[in-house]
């Protein structure tokens, strides 16, 4: 198997960087639990979502990794992992896991298989969300929405005040 | 009659004796050609020489005749030539002292004249002298008028000028205290706007977060996805090439068991 083979592994079910920088790090401790496991007493997963995916991997793919490339092959893969440009998208609320998980297959049927996402809260926005794809920002949030209209709506509330005054 | 000079009348004399010279030389020359037989020489001789000193005597007396009356005739010339000469000088003198005289008189008359003249020419100088001194006192007037008249024209204009100034230096004033009030005002609101603006986006994040539902909030999401698919804002990164699509797996399943992997 290819490290681009191994990447596409490793990616199913993995819609966000953070998750699969997460999840190469479980890889690492699943592995050195695996292989060296006279070291290391046993291997607790942060999630079960991650333990999940480990054990989707499948073992065809663990056979890959022997005690002389695994380090090697891991740091490989994560170096690979941190290339992918991910889709940052600027939230006002928590995303929930089932819909990062919706909304990463939706990305993934436009743009491809390893599209990543890659979540950042910003209350500010209120609703709606902001994107940074190849460096550029770009808000589609309410708050954009807002300022965009301010003029009508500073001329809604002078009218509105002005109507309230007459009265 | 008319009076002969001295010196026609030596002439005259010198003509007379001249003649009587050549006559006497021709009586010679006539009696040599018509010579006697000698003979009758003798005998003529005597008659001859008595004859030839008769016209000879006549000759010369004639000749004598002639000189007196040249003489005569050259002192009644001189006479009447002094005479004239006498009454010409008088004449002279006379015409001379008129002409002195008119002369004098000219000389007194234009003198006088001069005079006048001098005295006309003092006392037209002295009027002009006068009448430049009024001139020259009327254009120092005047000048000394039209420099008042200046001077307060140029006061005025002066005292205009700086009014103007002032009223400028005081209307600039006010315009930029107007247009730093304007200023302030606009600043200010704008602020008042920003503060609405800002106290709108509180109040609706206050609000939506609570009225929005999740479903909301993901619709408005993936609405924003769409909009920025559509604007083709995300295009494929120039760095990083995406594989093609793989075949999606199934999803793993969360309530997948163990939590624990030895």
């Amino acid at each position: 198997m290819t490290n681009a083979e191994l990447i596409d592994k490793l990616l199913i079910g993995t819609y966000t960087k953070t998750d699969a920088i997460r999840r190469i790090r479980s890889l690492h401790q699943f592995l050195e639990n695996q292989l060296f496991a006279s070291r290391i007493s046993e291997f607790t997963a942060s999630s079960s979502a991650d333990v999940a995916w480990l054990s989707g991997l499948g073992a065809d793919f663990m056979k890959e990794f022997t005690t002389e490339n695994m380090y090697l092959k891991v740091e490989d893969l994560d170096t690979q992992i941190k290339k992918i440009q991910a889709l940052i998208i600027y939230l006002p609320f928590e995303v929930p896991q089932g819909e990062v998980v919706r909304l990463g297959l939706r990305m993934r049927k436009d743009f491809g298989a390893n599209f990543l996402l890659e979540f950042r809260f910003d209350p500010t926005l209120i609703a709606g969300c902001a994107l940074v794809w190849n460096n550029i920002y770009k808000d589609y949030s309410v708050k954009k929405k807002i300022n965009l209209n301010k003029e009508i709506i500073l001329t809604s509330i002078r009218e509105y005040l002005a109507e309230q005054n007459r009265v | 009659m008319s009076e002969l000079p001295y010196s026609q009348l030596i002439n005259l004399i010198l003509l007379v004796v001249i003649t009587a010279g050549v006559s006497i030389w021709c009586f010679k020359e006539y009696f040599k050609n018509r010579l006697p037989k000698p003979s009758d020489i003798d005998s003529d001789i005597d008659i001859v020489t008595e004859k030839n000193y008769q016209l000879l005597h006549d000759a010369i007396k004639k000749s004598q005749e002639i000189i007196s009356s040249a003489e005569l005739e050259g002192i009644k010339l001189t006479a009447g030539s002094k005479f004239q000469n006498k009454n010409m000088e008088e004449k002279y003198a006379e015409i001379l002292k008129q002409t002195g005289e008119d002369l004098q008189k000219q000389l007194t008359g234009q003198a006088i004249r001069a005079e006048e003249d001098f005295v006309g020419f003092l006392s037209e100088l002295q009027t002009r002298g006068q009448q430049s001194q009024n001139l020259i006192d009327e254009t120092i007037k005047e000048k000394v008028d039209a420099l008042f008249v200046r001077l307060n024209t140029s006061l005025d204009t002066l005292v205009g000028q700086t009014v103007s100034k002032s009223l400028e230096a005081i209307q600039h004033e006010l315009e930029i205290s107007r247009q730093a009030t304007e200023s302030y005002k606009q600043q200010q609101l704008t602020i008042i706007d920003e503060n609405v603006i800002d106290l709108l986006e509180k109040t609706l994040s206050l609000v939506l977060v609570k009225k929005l539902t999740l479903r909301d909030q993901l619709d408005l999401v993936y609405e924003a996805l769409e909009k920025a698919k559509a604007e083709k804002f995300l295009t494929e990164p120039a760095t990083t090439t995406l594989k093609t699509p793989a075949p999606l797996p199934p999803l793993p399943t969360v309530a997948q068991q163990p939590t624990k992997v030895n």
